[in-house]
This record gives structure tokens, sequence and C-alpha cells, in this order.
């Protein structure tokens, strides 16, 4: 990635924003504290750990798990005065907790980490040695002033920009579905390209987008484009399990021609994709996107009958016209994110294109 | 609730028990002035997930063990000055955070070392600070050392389960699409049911991933026919989600969701036959007594056919988008019945 790439990064932010916030919770802790404990930087680290969409509303749901893990852990204390029943107490709530969130796998590390929060505030503040309920305040007024310094130094430290943040998580899932697309119609390596459109759509999807709270202004537009997105890589699913059930070799030589030129076309569409989110700005290109599908249906027609009783009659015809429609549908849904591209001057792409 | 009852799932709950009741023993043994530092990092350690093999997850433990151990006494060590301290505490936390940004699977293992960072660099606010490396040592090594736990089957008790939450998620899935298809408030609420699409989605390509990566590892070591095994059951999983991304497509194929409710009870009980099988392969997969639907499968996708010939076909703007689910929906049931023909892969005594 070169030096703009990584400061323009979510990751490269938050690592700055984490540690400044955690570096000024420390200053202001160690000139006054209320409950002479960490848990002003503790909160400042804890609530920033959050994704690009939600910051805020993200930020204070773990502050308030945090508030009610003190809560808990403060009227334990008050109430248990046998320290061994205090320790299994607390153990058990610890454990059990941990173990819902083991049980509700699988989930990325973060997930896992962000889940189990208020088992580790509990954890924390059940067995440090001042642990008593005369510090229940004193401990939620630090956990506040840390979330405060958590949250600010989140907002105004490199603040995100959702259209780099989702350029760059939609980028590898453009990039392998174009390779996909690619091995489908070559007929080669179709699993391993498979695994790679699985592994982009799991890592590097921008599920943010659809985290309750997302900005109104924004969120129907990203989703518009996320759902398209999602829909190509269902339609690359189906060819790929349409092409495993078996197709008619003799009649998908007879329609080989066709269906490269119209799958060529659609990797052209991929491409202009992936070159607006790398580059920022459209490939002009010659290529017109409705002859070749007239072709294939052409072909289509020449090689099979086109009477859907005969159709339903005829699984070999069927699985055939299947992937054909399945090339179709692809075509007109690459068509519209292309044709939804913002560009600058209220140009619309096509147009772009088109010159 | 079968993954409850697993021996994975057993052997988590006895090791935490065991990691309790050891901690408490040696906290009746030392007496020690500051227990937390025996607690803290016995119990957080305790929460590590990471790592494929048994080899690999003591690995794990013991590594961020250590840099906990050191990051603590580093931390502890310079809290006697707040200049150095305060710097210390942003590089750590500079480390720990860019650690887990870069390889997202070891985040919970940095974040852990962070807050260790933070809670030994305020224990100049503690009462006193005797010993407490010793305990943070004492602490990781009982969490270390009563991984041995799993070490029996480590590999086949990773790998059922994923195995099951895998057909799970498919099932889940499955009933998601057909909420598509069935409620009538999809096309106003696009937005939502496609997003609950997402992430069911996203639940299954987890779990395929992770026992993706189980089984490559224990391949090394098997025999050509577990090997074998092994690989038919990813590549029927793999088949049976392109099928239901297949057959997914009808949701969108259908302009006029009003032709759903022509043939909504066919595609109910649909729904509900497929489940059955999801729960059949299930119980096959776990070894226990099973009824292979896969035949009240075909019937009811035998009445959606006459359904169409009869309505659909006349009824519907684009009668070929039935068609094409219809044959989509009979390669799925043949698929299914696939599952219940072939046996579980036989598992080594592999850690």
């Amino acid at each position: 990635m070169s030096k703009q790439g990584i400061k323009k990064s979510f990751s490269f932010r938050q690592t700055v924003s984490i540690a400044v916030s955690v570096y000024i919770a420390f200053m202001i802790q160690y000139v006054y504290t209320f409950s002479s404990e960490y848990w002003m930087v503790l909160s400042a680290f804890l609530v920033s750990q959050t994704t690009c969409g939600t910051p805020l509303r993200q930020g204070m749901i773990i502050f308030l798990n945090m508030a009610a893990a003190i809560i808990v852990s403060s009227l334990l204390v008050m109430s248990v005065n046998h320290a061994g029943i205090l320790y299994f107490l607390c153990a058990i709530i610890f454990m059990t907790y941990s173990y819902w969130v083991f049980m509700n796998r699988p989930q990325s590390s973060k997930m896992y980490f962000i889940s189990l929060l208020f088992a580790i505030s509990f954890l924390i503040a059940s067995f440090s040695p001042n642990a008593s309920f005369d510090m229940m305040s004193g401990r939620i007024f630090d956990a506040g002033i840390g979330a405060f310094i958590g949250l600010s130094c989140g907002t105004l430290i490199f603040s995100v920009k959702w259209d780099a943040e989702f350029s760059s998580g939609i980028l590898p899932i453009l990039t392998a579905m174009h390779e996909y697309a690619g091995a489908i119609v070559d007929d080669r390596n179709i699993a391993e390209k498979r695994q790679r459109v699985e592994n982009a759509l799991l890592t590097m999807y921008p599920s943010w987008i659809y985290e309750t709270g997302f900005n109104r202004g924004l969120r129907s537009g990203f989703r518009f484009f996320l759902i398209h997105v999602e829909r190509v890589s269902e339609v690359l699913f189906s060819m790929d399990d349409i092409r495993a059930r078996g197709l008619d070799r003799q009649l998908m030589r007879t329609l080989q021609t066709s269906i490269e030129n119209v799958m060529d076309r659609n990797q052209e569409l991929l491409s202009i994709l992936s070159a607006y989110f790398m580059q920022g700005k459209i490939t002009p290109t010659r290529s017109d996107f409705t002859s070749d599908i007239a072709e294939l249906e052409k072909a289509v027609h020449r090689a099979m009958p086109d009477n859907i009783s005969i159709l339903s009659a005829s699984p070999m015809f069927l699985l055939v016209t299947a992937f054909v429609r399945d090339i179709k549908d692809l075509r007109g849904l690459l068509l519209q994110l292309v044709a939804a591209l913002p560009v600058k001057d209220g140009v619309q792409a096509f147009q772009e294109i088109k010159a | 609730m079968d993954l409850l009852f697993s021996p994975l799932s057993i052997k988590r709950i006895a090791y935490l028990a065991l990691v309790v009741l050891t901690v408490y023993a040696v906290i009746l043994i030392l007496h020690p002035p500051q227990a937390c530092w025996l607690i803290w990092p016995a119990f957080l350690l305790s929460l590590v997930l990471v790592g494929d093999s048994f080899r690999r997850r003591l690995t794990a433990i013991l590594i961020t063990g250590a840099a906990i151990a050191l990051a603590s006494f580093a931390a502890a060590d310079l809290s006697s000055d707040p200049f150095f301290l305060s710097f210390y505490l942003l590089f750590a936390t500079i480390i720990c955070v860019a650690a887990g940004q870069i390889f997202p699977a070891i985040f919970t293992e940095a974040c852990l070392v962070n807050l260790f960072v933070i809670l030994a660099g305020s224990i100049n606010t503690l009462p006193s600070k005797p010993g407490y490396l010793e305990l943070i040592c004492i602490g990781i090594a009982i969490a270390g050392l009563l991984q041995i736990v799993f070490y029996p089957y480590f590999i086949r008790n990773e790998l059922k389960p994923y195995l099951l939450i895998s057909l799970r998620s498919l099932s889940a899935l499955n009933k998601e699409i057909f909420t598509c298809f069935l409620d009538a408030e999809y096309s106003s609420n696009l937005y939502l049911y496609e997003r609950r699409l997402h992430f069911r989605k996203k639940d299954f390509l987890y779990a395929i991933c992770r026992l993706r990566e189980i089984t490559q590892l224990a391949e090394k070591r098997l025999s050509p026919a577990e090997k074998e095994s092994h690989e038919w059951w990813l590549v029927q999983l793999d088949a049976l989600f392109t099928n239901i991304m297949d057959y997914a497509e009808l949701r969108r194929r259908v302009t006029d969701y009003n032709t759903f409710s022509v043939c909504s009870d066919e595609l109910r009980n649909i729904e509900s036959e497929i489940e059955e099988c999801f729960e059949a392969v299930i119980q096959h997969v776990k070894n226990k007594k099973y009824i292979a639907y896969s035949d009240q499968l075909n019937t009811k996708i035998n009445h959606l056919e006459d359904n169409y010939h009869h309505v659909l076909e006349v009824a519907s703007p684009e009668p070929f988008a039935f068609l094409l689910f219809i044959q989509s929906l009979n390669a799925f049931s043949e698929k299914l019945k696939a599952l219940y023909a072939h046996d579980l892969p036989v598992s080594s005594h592999l850690s």
C-alpha cells in the first residue's frame, strides 16, 4: 500500500486515534481521578474499539456496558462479605458470560472481543484490590470521562472518509469477482476463485453500512451499491452451480463464442467498476453492451427451442437456458451499477462511457 | 442445543471450571496481597481461541502470556515516572492496535496485552506492588497447562461443531430466502431483508472458512480415505451454498411480488421440508437416528410443479423464472440426498 493509502486507511486512523486518546486519558488521570484507578484510560481504550460506520453509537453502547459491569460488581462486593463466595460468584458470572460468547461462534476475533467487553470490565472491576461499593460512582465518572476522550479523539483525529473506506472494501470484492467470472467461462481454477470471492465477501465487505444509525444521507446510495454487488456475486455462484450440474457439451460448443463475447463485456464492466474505485474516474470504452446480448439470444434460438413447454420437458435445454439467463442477469446488474456511479459535474457514467 | 452437549463444549466448561478452581487453590496456598494479578491473566488467557491445533493454541496462549508479562513488567517499572510511562503507553498502544488491525485473527490477543499495559501502568495507584510478576506468570501457567483438557481429539472436536454450524447456517440462510418470497413486505423493505440475508451468508462463510482451515491442517497427517472424506464434505457444503444462491435468484427475477401469493402454500411446505432435511443431515452427522426427508421434499416440489403447470405458467408475468426455480430445487434435493448416503469422516486421534 502506498504512503497515501496507509494514511487514508481506517486501520491507520484508528491506531493513531486510540493511541492519542489513551495518552490524553492517562495525562488527565495523572492530574485528577475520581476513583484513583485506571478506569479513565481503560474506558478511552475500550470505547474506541468500534467500526467506522457508527463509532459514536457503538462507543456509547460500550460505555454503558462498562458502567453496567461496574454497577453489578459493586453491588456484589457490597452484598457478599465472604471473600471465597464473592470469588466464586464473580468467577461464575465471568465464565458463564464468556462461555455464552464462545457458543455464538463463528465470529471474527474483533467481534469476539467486543462481545466480551462486559465480562472483561466486570472481571477487572470485581477483582481490583480497591473494589468496594463506595468506589462505584468514582469509577463510573472516570469511565465517563475516558469515554468522552475516546469518542472525541475518534471523531476529531483523522475523521473517517466513508467514500474511501467503501472503495477500499469494495475493490477486492470486484477484483475477486472479475477473476471468478473468467474462471467460470474458462472452466479452470473455479474452486480457488470462488474461495477468493468468499474470502473477500467475508473480510472486506463494508458491512458497517448496514449498521443501525449510519448516516441517513449516505446510506441509501451505499446500500444500493452493496446489494447490487452482492447480487452479482449470487449470479456468479449460481452460474458456478449450473456449470457443476453438467452442461451439455455439444450445446455449449455451439454457444461458446457468443457466451465468451458476452462474458468478456461483463468482465469489462467489472474492470470499469474496479478502475472507478481505484482511480475515481470512468474508463472510456468502445464496446456497446447490447449487440453481444442480441447475438447470444440469436444463437440460443438457433440451437434450442424457445417454447417454454418444450424447454420444461428437456432438462438439458433448461440447464443451458438457466446458464444463459444468469449471464444476461449479470449484464443487467453490472449495467445498473455502472449507471449509478457518481461522476463529477453531474455527468452520468453512461454518458461518459459512450463519449 | 446440539452444540451445548458436544465434546468441545463440555471440555470448554470443564476447562473454565478447572481454571477457576486452580486459581482459587493457588490463592489459598499463597495468600497473595494482590490476587488480581493472578486472577486477571489466568481468566483472560482462558478466553484465547486462536489456533487450529493443540500446539498452535498452546503457543498462542504462551506468546500472549509472555507479551502480557513483559509489557506489564515494563509498565509497572516505569510507573514511578509518569513522563516515560505516558510515552510507553502511547507506543505500546500503537503496537498492539496496529498488530490487531494488520492481523485480524489475533485482535483479541493484542487487545488483552494492551489491557495489561494499561492496568500495570496504574500500579502506583494501588496499595503495594510485591510479586505481581510472579503472580502473572502463575496465571499464564494455569491457563496454559489446563489446555491439556483439549488435547485428546482436538481437531476432531473442532471439526464436527463447525460442520454442524455450517449446516445450521445453510438452513438459516434457506429460511431467510423463503421469507423474502413469502413476506409481502419484502419489496417495500428490501434493504432490511437483504441485510438479514447478508448476515446469514456471512455466518455460513465464516463457518466454512474455519472448517476449511482446520481440514487443511488435519489433512497433512490423514490417511487418503479420511482426506477424501473431509474434502467430500467441504465440496458438498460449497455445492449446497451455490445451489441455494441459484434458487435465491427467484426473488430478483420476479417483478410482481403478488405472484408469490399464488403458490405461497407450496413454498411454505418446501421451506419446512428443506428445514427437516437439514435437521436430518445434522442428526446423521451426529451419528444419531434420523428419518431421511428427501422423498417428502420431492413430493412438495412436485406440488409446486403442478401449481406451475396449472396456475403460474398462465398467471405469472415471469413463468420462466419459476421453471428455473423448480429445476434448481430438484438439484438441491438430489444434493441433500447424497449427504445421507455418505458416511462421516473417520477422524484419527489428531491434536
